[in-house]
């Protein structure tokens, strides 16, 4: 998908004024974050299971090209493939030709991250392939021709109510005049509906949620068990993931399967949990003929070798857009690309380079809620503090910031004339609002005293001014 | 240079490899452990008894779970099961299933995508997380696991393991490895609609475990 | 270990800081010298915060200075992504500071910049680095030095208030200052502290951050101020001044008359207007009654 993330403010200010977003993400904010802290609180060594996955993830990153080695052999000696893309579009075109070759006319697609960031849908339709999404998600977002605002509920910005009309106005065509409300009545229908198309997909492509260096085989997890369907159903079956996936073996993929559901949804698993791998066995009556693994980098490596390393331990839990006041407020869509939140500010300014981006790492406060509930350990402030001195570095700030910044630095370089400045300006201040003890407008915040007034100084005169005073 | 080379170029620069891109030969030892001879992590500790655990968890997760004597009562069980719960439509049986003494017509084999039930053997069911491991294979295709509404389970006292590494380790001890190992954890289910969970999916609406004493 | 000397004698004498070892096992030996920084907000709006530090920090057995050259902790230039100079002005402050045993300041997110942050603006192993580390170590929040440092107890003060507590965000995050406040708090006679609901959620301040996405800052203290609203307090207290700037002026805006101080001046018993963003009755200034004669944008705002 196209980065939109240069129009960060425009988007996230309509984001702002959108009653349905409004309503539907207070949903999300209820369900995950106290089910999350449940399902932590209920495992007494949390901390050391996290300081455990830490470390497995950097000693995977510090070994990245074994590990990678290793699975490919393993996948090999499984019967598979493996096919490496330098980015997104080599991936595209890697999976698209993967579809011509297989014949295929319909493509079942479980969710897939790195799918989104290859954009596989718009290259299969260019291709004349049909994808369909079969993540319930998914596919609401798919009929509504929406990128997903979450990387675990991709529709989580759709009220019930939206999803109504979006089936309604697309399951007509199946013979579904009716429109329906009920949550499990709509659940159903797209069962039925999407339980056909499996039936006659040519392709099944799904992500990984871990690459397993000691079998070949790759985990996926779903709750839905559309992955599984995906996988199993189709004659040819294709994994797409990042090539900071792999683990070496499933006793590891296990210390973090034990984060994984707790930190996503507060499950303390999730439904379906697949380990898998290779084309089906000769013995076997079920599974698909062909299996085809893509691993991309599209920057990965940039991380890997710079002082972002730390991100490519994320699993895509999603705990800190969850966590996110930011992200609450604004949705996924705002952020203007694959990933949101916390992650996605990261992210994003790597993959589609910072330039296209600048807004994304600075629309924070630091609060730092999603490095404390991140199960991989990482410092998500810090990195996107990374981030903002290259949009300094690189002047990519707004020529009003980059200019307030240099007074304020000069002013708080020199402790004399500092003492000057403040000394007038809380005397400004008191002289224009001191009756009240607030002002409900001020040249050049107009931003903060849009809703909110602006407090005076208590006295005219600095707490320095009144202190040497009282000294002397 | 291929897409390959110049991703794994990159990874071992980006890793201050002396050396350059790496080969599987140069694997070191503290690699080579990790493949070989993986190591346990912290695993959490059971709150009662294994399975009272797999059962708690099980329960959590809308799976209904029966104890049964033995294995002959499987078949009154299937048949008390459908009955209760109002299921007609076709029966299918993983071919693991087929020497019970079925009273009524089930096909065995992989599923037809039209059968309302299944009934399966699995391999083991893991207590931490109430877990029904099962693995593919002509004796218990991969496809009766997910496309029926129903799917009953049975599963042998025996069977039941603390952990996920134990799958793992009898995985492990087998000559031959299966294309997929399904770790089940209740009916499908989705939260995609205003986050509340619904049931079925795309996958089974109920599932139902039989749990049968001894060996 | 806030008992314990805490850099080692020899790293001292190197950068001629002297800690006197001030406290053993909760008995207070000599009076510790602390540096007092007000930090800029207190500075500017609240000169009542730094008096009442001051204050407590005297009855709690410090001697307490306030060196002239101190100007702000450099969080806007370093939160800017502004690097060489958040690493000058955090060298000015560590010159002007680092003589005293202990620095101390009425603010979470300030302490968390000088204690977290100032070792990693200096390369690993130089000069710098060492002396920005062996000074963080020293750099306090004001209720976590008074609570674990000096295990002050204040004096008896009355407050008959139904109160709240916003934790400001650094301060419980990179400090770990949540229980501080509230057992300093718990000693004032006639106080009740009801917490709202999602306490540890940002109230949307973030410095820079609520002048550039002021829209996004402002349905965040919107929320915040529902929460405080919420809990039927008339009081909302915190340790920084930003947040309750941010959440004072929502709360004034919405005509909510919760009122506002920084903790310190309650456990002072320094509460001498109406708070943070109320008009304190003493000024003798004129007011210009209404700000909106002043030439601004033209847009609706009431
Ligand atoms: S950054 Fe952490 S919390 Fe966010 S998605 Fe990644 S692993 Fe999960």
């Amino acid at each position: 998908m196209k980065a939109q993330s240069l129009q960060f403010k425009r988007n996230a200010s309509d984001a702002l004024h959108d009653e349905n977003l409004k309503l539907a993400m207070s949903f999300a904010k209820t369900g995950f974050i106290g089910k999350r802290a449940a399902a932590v609180a209920a495992v007494p060594q949390w901390q050391t299971i996290r300081d455990e996955a830490r470390e497995l993830k950097n000693h995977v990153l510090d070994n990245l090209d074994h590990y990678l080695l290793a699975y490919e052999e393993a996948v090999i000696r499984n019967g598979g493939t493996v096919h490496w893309a330098q980015d997104g579009e080599e991936a595209a075109k890697i999976i698209v030709d993967l579809c011509t070759q297989a014949n295929a006319k319909t493509v079942a697609k479980g969710k897939s991250m790195v799918g989104e960031e290859a954009s596989i849908n718009e290259a299969l339709e260019e291709a004349g392939i049909e994808p369909i999404e079969t993540d319930l998600g998914e596919y609401i977002i798919q009929l509504a021709k929406e990128p997903p605002s979450h990387i675990i509920a991709p529709a989580v910005h759709k009220t019930k109510e939206q999803v109504s009309e979006l089936f309604h106005e697309h399951h007509q065509q199946y013979g579904r005049q009716e429109k329906i409300t009920d949550r499990a009545a709509l659940v159903h229908e797209a069962r039925v509906i999407l339980r056909e198309k499996f039936r006659h997909a040519d392709v099944g492509i799904t992500g990984a949620n871990f690459l397993v260096a000691e079998t070949g085989q790759h985990v996926l997890v779903t709750n839905e068990g559309n992955g599984d369907l995906s996988s199993i159903l189709p004659r040819t079956q294709i994994v797409i993931a990042g090539i900071e996936k792999v683990v070496p073996n499933l006793n590891d993929a296990s210390c973090l399967l034990r984060m994984l559901a707790r930190s996503a949804t507060g499950q303390h698993f999730s439904n379906y949990t697949s380990v898998m791998g290779g084309p089906k066995k000769a013995e076997d009556t079920d599974g698909p003929d062909a299996f085809h693994v893509v691993l991309v980098d599209n920057h990965r490596t940039d991380m890997l070798a710079g002082d972002l390393k730390e991100m490519l331990r994320c699993f895509r839990c999603g705990a800190c857009m969850n966590h996110c006041p930011v992200y609450g407020a604004v949705g996924g869509h705002a952020y203007g690309w694959v990933y949101p939140g916390p992650m996605g500010s990261v992210l994003t300014p790597v993959m589609v380079g910072i330039e296209k981006a600048p807004d994304l790492p600075h629309a924070c406060t630091l609060n730092g809620r999603c490095a404390e509930v991140c199960p991989m350990s990482i410092p998500l402030p810090s990195l996107l503090r990374r981030h903002r001195q290259t949009t300094f570095e690189k002047q990519l700030q707004s020529a009003h910031s980059r200019y307030g910044l240099k007074v304020w630095a000069f002013f708080a370089k020199r402790p004399i004339v500092y003492r000057t400045l403040t000394g007038l300006s809380v005397r400004f201040l008191k002289l224009i609002g001191g009756r009240r003890g607030y002002l409900k407008r001020l040249p050049l915040a107009g931003g903060w005293t849009k809703g909110r007034n602006l407090p005076v100084p208590q006295h005219a005169q600095t707490f320095m001014a009144l202190y040497r005073k009282q000294q002397s | 240079m291929s897409s390959r080379d110049a991703i794994l170029n990159r990874v071992s620069s980006a890793l201050n490899r002396e050396e350059g891109k790496v080969q599987l030969a140069d694997r070191p030892a503290s690699v080579t452990q990790r493949l070989q001879s993986p190591e346990i992590h912290t695993q959490p500790e059971l709150p009662t008894t294994q399975i009272e655990t797999l059962i708690k968890n099980m329960e959590t997760v809308e799976m209904s779970v029966v104890r049964l004597q033995s294995e002959a009562d499987v078949v009154n069980a299937v048949d008390w099961y459908l009955e209760e719960h109002g299921i007609d439509g076709e029966l299918s049986v993983s071919p693991s299933l087929a020497h019970l003494a079925w009273t009524k017509k089930v096909h065995s084999g992989p599923a037809t995508g039209t059968e309302a039930t299944s009934v399966t053997s699995c391999f083991a069911a893991i207590a931490e997380t109430g877990s029904i491991a099962l693995k593919s294979g002509a004796d218990t295709p991969a496809t009766l696991n997910f496309l029926p509404e129903n799917h009953l389970v049975v599963l042998k006292e025996s069977q039941v393991v603390d952990h996920l590494e134990a799958v793992w380790d009898s995985m492990r001890a087998q000559s031959s490895q299966p294309r997929a190992i399904n770790l089940v954890t209740g009916p499908s289910r989705t939260g995609d609609i205003e986050q509340t969970i619904e049931l079925g999916a795309h996958g089974p609406r109920r599932m139902h475990v039989m749990l049968v004493a001894g060996e | 270990m806030p008992n314990e000397i805490l850099v080692s004698p020899d790293s001292l004498t190197q950068y001629k800081a002297s800690v006197t070892l001030v406290s053993f096992g909760g008995i207070i030996l000599s009076a510790p010298r602390v540096g007092l920084f007000v930090t800029c907000l207190v500075d500017l709006y609240r000169p009542n915060v730094g008096f009442a530090a001051i204050k407590l920090l005297e009855q709690s057995g410090c001697e307490v200075i306030v060196p002239e050259a101190q100007t702000c902790c450099g969080q806007p230039a370093f939160n800017s992504g502004d690097r060489a100079s958040t690493q000058i002005i955090a060298q000015q402050v560590i010159e002007t500071f680092e003589s005293f045993d202990y620095v101390v300041l009425p603010s979470g997110s300030c302490a968390g910049m000088l204690h977290a942050h100032y070792a990693e603006l200096f390369a690993v192993d130089s000069d710098w680095r060492k002396r920005a580390e062996a000074f963080s170590h020293r750099c306090y929040e004001l209720n976590a030095f008074l609570v674990d440092v000096m295990h002050f107890q204040p004096e008896t003060i009355q407050f008959k208030r139904k109160v709240t507590y916003h934790d400001a965000c650094s301060g419980l995050r990179e400090l770990g200052i949540e229980a501080q406040p509230r057992q300093l708090l718990d000693s004032v006679n006639g106080i009740s502290l009801v917490e709202m609901d999602e306490k540890e959620v940002c109230c949307g301040f973030g410095g820079t951050f609520c002048v550039k996405y002021p829209d996004i800052s402002d349905r965040m203290v919107g929320d915040k101020a529902a929460m405080v609203v919420q809990t039927g307090a008339d009081v909302l207290l915190g340790g920084d001044m930003g947040c309750l700037l941010n959440i004072s002026g929502k709360l004034s805006r919405s005509g909510k008359t919760v009122r506002v101080y920084h903790v310190a001046e309650v456990l002072a018993g320094q509460i001498e207007d109406a708070g943070i963003g109320s008009a304190d009755g003493s000024g003798s200034e004129p007011a210009i009654d209404d700000i909106d004669s002043l030439p601004e944008r033209k847009e609706s705002n009431t």
